[in-house]
């Protein structure tokens, strides 16, 4: 066991170090930079040298990178070019409503799923069964941008029963930050339960067939006991795991998510700063997001040796 | 299994419920948005990169700290006249190049009390800073000197019209002394207006907080949260529920919105008078475009009302002179080459473009920019001009376009406020910059212009250097557009003819009836 955890922490370190640098590089590829964006129509070349020399950004790009490596190692990601704020301080401010939108769509999505999708692959012959996958095909197609949009207007303008727009930490006013959330989490959590419902429904389709059920339908069991007792819990399993790598997927949509409802997370954060060249902080929060999923994977990685005797076994044979 | 998924069923149904008692509409509601209420809710599409206005050049910093936070030592009317702020009054010399400002008393955000010493340090610094925007009204100044504590003396190397009217806007903005040595910089701005720089969360909003200790008359809101919005179907979504009281500039999807507000009596929509001219410049390294002819045939291929129509709402007039501000003496109905497929056909026929010819166009992808694009192509292919389009946001498009000694581009179209002076060949400003196209007349009219103190003589010459600019066809004027804004219809002293890189708060209060 100890051996599986310090393989996938070596590996893990090994992935951040390498995705910093692609990170890094990619950032430097994409045209512009903080010192065109700031002076805009009005630089000269005289400024922008300035605003470079001021920035560091003349430097090559490796004494760049090693100057911002060398910063995480110490745990200061520095301040942001512009000396706006300073960047670990704002990403852990922006981590809290991020983390309640990416966390509370995965819950609200994996029981979700669990449900429909047993529902689906219990009745996949009939046309219920096959209503609920069309269903499951047109939250998948739905974009999030649109479904924000709708969310927006007949929740907020026409009903008046939520707010369009954000945000308030768990911290200050639990309900009203609940309230805030609804519809956020509700359009993250949509195109998600489309995904896992499908997975879910697949997998039990195939449970259903194995050998292990029709003993079970000899010893009693009804076809809905059988599928609920034993085809769930083989399902549930892969679905966790598939659940946690979908974690990325769902910051990448927290980006839309955050910006139409003028959440203050560090899906936003990343896009603004995209947007503004503000290089600094973009690899400081795309690494973040990197560890944070690389991390995930991790904890599955340790959670399946507990869980499969199968894997602690193999590993303990090499 | 039976009671894990009871356990799933309790957990859906608490949810369920726990969603439908917070979606209830809560007893007390949110202050900001109800007549009375002392807090202001405001949103502007652009986010500001930098509180160091010596280093940054974009409206997003001026937009909620000009006149609101920072005061400058005039400020500019309707009519275009300067009005005291931190000066009182001025006198010029009888040979223009000695202005004796007078100034008023006041005491910064931070307790100081504001002299002749912060104006001195201000000018110079602002001279120093890096965009066109403090520098250009500064440039002929040689020295400024305090006179006692309420009086400075700013000596001009030639007479100068931009400095005289930069005193009543930002390049005459004061900080304290020491201001840009001082741990302050970038990350909080200091000024005597009427409200302090307050909590600041990046890319979301500002707040701006009353000053109890402002010189003049306190403005009615105590607080006003300044909100940095670049969605606007969710920006209108928040108007609608009442999240935001003002809606300030609207440049792309909001735009289509507009219409329904202006029918709508719970609000009240208004139309900030364009300081912008939105023009297509071509790429004088291109040697098609060297020919005349090409460059007037595209000026005369252009059909401006449906790119009003299209790209901006409507809310815009055509306009064939580049003239940023389109309420200045010099602006004018001149156009030497108005729509005429005919003519511009025959140009290119002329210049050996009969079959056709290919230009590169890569445009912004925001604002108005891709719908512009569009209509542009369209028209241009009728008199067989091929666009190739290439969508850039605007990093990449600063550093392929603007701003560098060889920009790759043929033909490209921009919304722009700099004034005609920032077109000279020694600057960067494309078509003309860069060195790139030295046209000795418009140098001639850069030099001599400025010098004019004379404001009837200064405005004729300032309209033949336009007039210039749109026969040479390099820069070809489009439109110059309303920017719209909605409101609260309660709210009462929003001054519509502020420019764009004003929100002005100070007179905003709920109406009485």
């Amino acid at each position: 066991m100890i051996r599986i955890f310090f393989r996938s922490f070596i590996l893990m370190i090994a992935s951040a170090f390498a995705g910093s640098v692609v990170i890094f590089v990619l950032l430097r590829m994409v045209g512009g930079d903080i010192a065109t964006i700031m002076l805009g129509t009005k630089a000269t070349p005289e400024s922008l040298a300035i605003l470079r020399e001021a920035f560091g950004l003349n430097r090559s790009w490796v004494e760049q990178y090693l100057s911002w490596i060398g910063g995480v190692f110490r745990g200061d990601l520095g301040e942001a070019y512009t000396g706006q704020y300073v960047i670990g301080t704002e990403i852990a401010q922006r981590l809290e409503p991020t983390l309640i939108l990416t966390f509370g769509s995965l819950f609200i999505a994996i029981p979700s799923a669990l449900i429909i999708g047993v529902y689906s692959a219990m009745n996949f012959k009939r046309w219920r069964g096959a209503s609920v996958d069309a269903v499951a095909q047109v939250g998948l197609a739905i974009p999030q941008f649109f479904l924000a949009l709708v969310f927006v207007l007949v929740f907020a303008v026409h009903l008046g029963w939520l707010p369009a727009t954000g945000y308030v930490s768990v911290f200050i006013d639990p309900l009203v930050a609940l309230r805030s959330m609804v519809l956020p989490i509700a359009t993250l959590s949509l195109g998600i339960t489309a995904v896992f419902t499908r997975f879910v429904r697949t997998s039990m389709i195939e449970q259903m067939n194995e050998d292990y059920m029709r003993t079970a339908k000899a010893k009693g069991h009804t076809v809905r006991s059988a599928a609920i007792v034993h085809g769930l819990r083989n399902s549930a399993i892969p679905l966790t795991t598939t659940g946690v790598l979908q974690i990325g997927a769902l910051i990448a949509g927290s980006v839309v998510v955050e910006n139409v409802f003028g959440i203050p997370g560090i899906g936003r954060l990343l896009l603004t700063s995209v947007m503004t060249r503000e290089a600094i902080t973009v690899q400081s929060l795309a690494l973040v997001i990197l560890l944070i999923i690389l991390s995930m994977n991790l904890l599955m990685d340790v959670l399946y040796g507990l869980l499969d005797p199968r894997i602690r076994h193999k590993e303990g044979r090499k | 299994m039976k009671k894990f998924l009871k356990l799933l069923s309790f957990i859906a149904m608490a949810l369920s419920v726990t969603l439908v008692s917070t979606a209830l509409p809560s007893a007390a509601a949110p202050a900001p948005g109800t007549v009375g209420s002392t807090t202001l809710r405001a949103s502007h599409p652009q986010k500001p990169t930098s509180w160091n206005y010596l280093q940054d050049g974009t409206s997003a910093l001026y937009v909620p700290t000009y006149l609101n936070i920072l005061e400058s030592l005039f400020e500019t009317t309707k009519t275009g006249k300067l009005k005291p702020l931190l000066a009182t009054s001025y006198t010029v010399s009888k040979n223009g190049l000695k202005y004796t400002i007078n100034l008023r008393k006041a005491k910064f955000h931070d307790g100081s009390e504001f002299n002749s010493a912060d104006v001195v340090y201000s000018l110079q610094k602002n001279k120093t800073g890096l965009s066109g925007v403090l520098n250009g009204p500064l440039d002929k100044v040689i020295s400024v000197k305090a006179s006692g504590p309420s009086k400075v003396i700013v000596k001009l190397s030639q007479p100068s019209n931009q400095f005289a009217g930069g005193l009543g806007k930002p390049s005459t903005m004061i900080s304290p002394e020491g201001y840009f040595e001082s741990a302050n910089v970038g990350k909080k701005l200091i000024g005597t207006g009427p409200f302090k720089f307050g909590a600041f969360r990046a890319d979301i909003d500002l707040t701006l907080d009353a000053y109890a200790g402002y010189w003049g008359k306190k403005p009615f809101f105590k607080k006003v949260i300044h909100e940095f919005r670049s969605d606007e179907n969710a920006t209108i979504s928040a108007l609608k529920t009442g999240q935001l009281d003002i809606v300030g500039m609207l440049l792309g999807a909001g735009v289509d919105q507009v219409k329904q507000f202006q029918t709508n009596k719970n609000y009240q929509t208004f139309f900030w008078p364009s300081t912008s001219a939105s023009y297509l410049f071509l790429n004088p390294n291109t040697k098609s475009l060297q020919d005349e002819r090409v460059r007037k045939a595209i000026a005369y291929a252009i059909d401006r009302q449906p790119i009003i129509t299209a790209a901006v709402g409507g809310y815009g007039k055509p306009s064939c002179v580049v003239v940023p501000t389109w309420t200045s003496p010099w602006n004018s109905d001149y156009c030497p080459y108005p729509y005429s497929i005919a003519k511009a056909k025959s140009l290119l026929k002329d210049a050996g473009f009969e079959n056709g010819l290919t230009l590169d166009f890569p445009y912004l992808t925001l604002a108005e920019f891709p719908v512009s694009f569009e209509i542009l192509s369209a028209q241009l292919a009728t008199v067989g001009i091929t666009v190739k389009g290439r969508g850039l946001d605007i990093g990449t498009w600063v550093k392929e376009v603007w701003s560098t000694p060889t920009p790759v581009y043929d033909i490209n179209h921009i919304t722009n406020n700099a004034a005609l002076s920032a077109y000279g060949c020694k600057l960067t400003t494309p078509p003309y910059g860069n060195n790139i196209l030295c046209d000795p007349v418009f140098e001639a009219f850069i030099d001599n212009n400025d010098k004019i103190v004379d404001p009837a003589k200064y405005a004729q010459a300032m309209k033949a250097m336009a007039n210039h600019i749109a026969d040479e066809s390099w820069m070809i004027e489009l439109f110059s557009k309303n920017e719209p804004g909605i409101a609260n219809a309660k709210l009462t002293g929003i001054a519509k003819y502020r420019t764009d890189y004003e929100m002005d708060y100070r007179k905003i209060k709920w109406k009485t009836k």
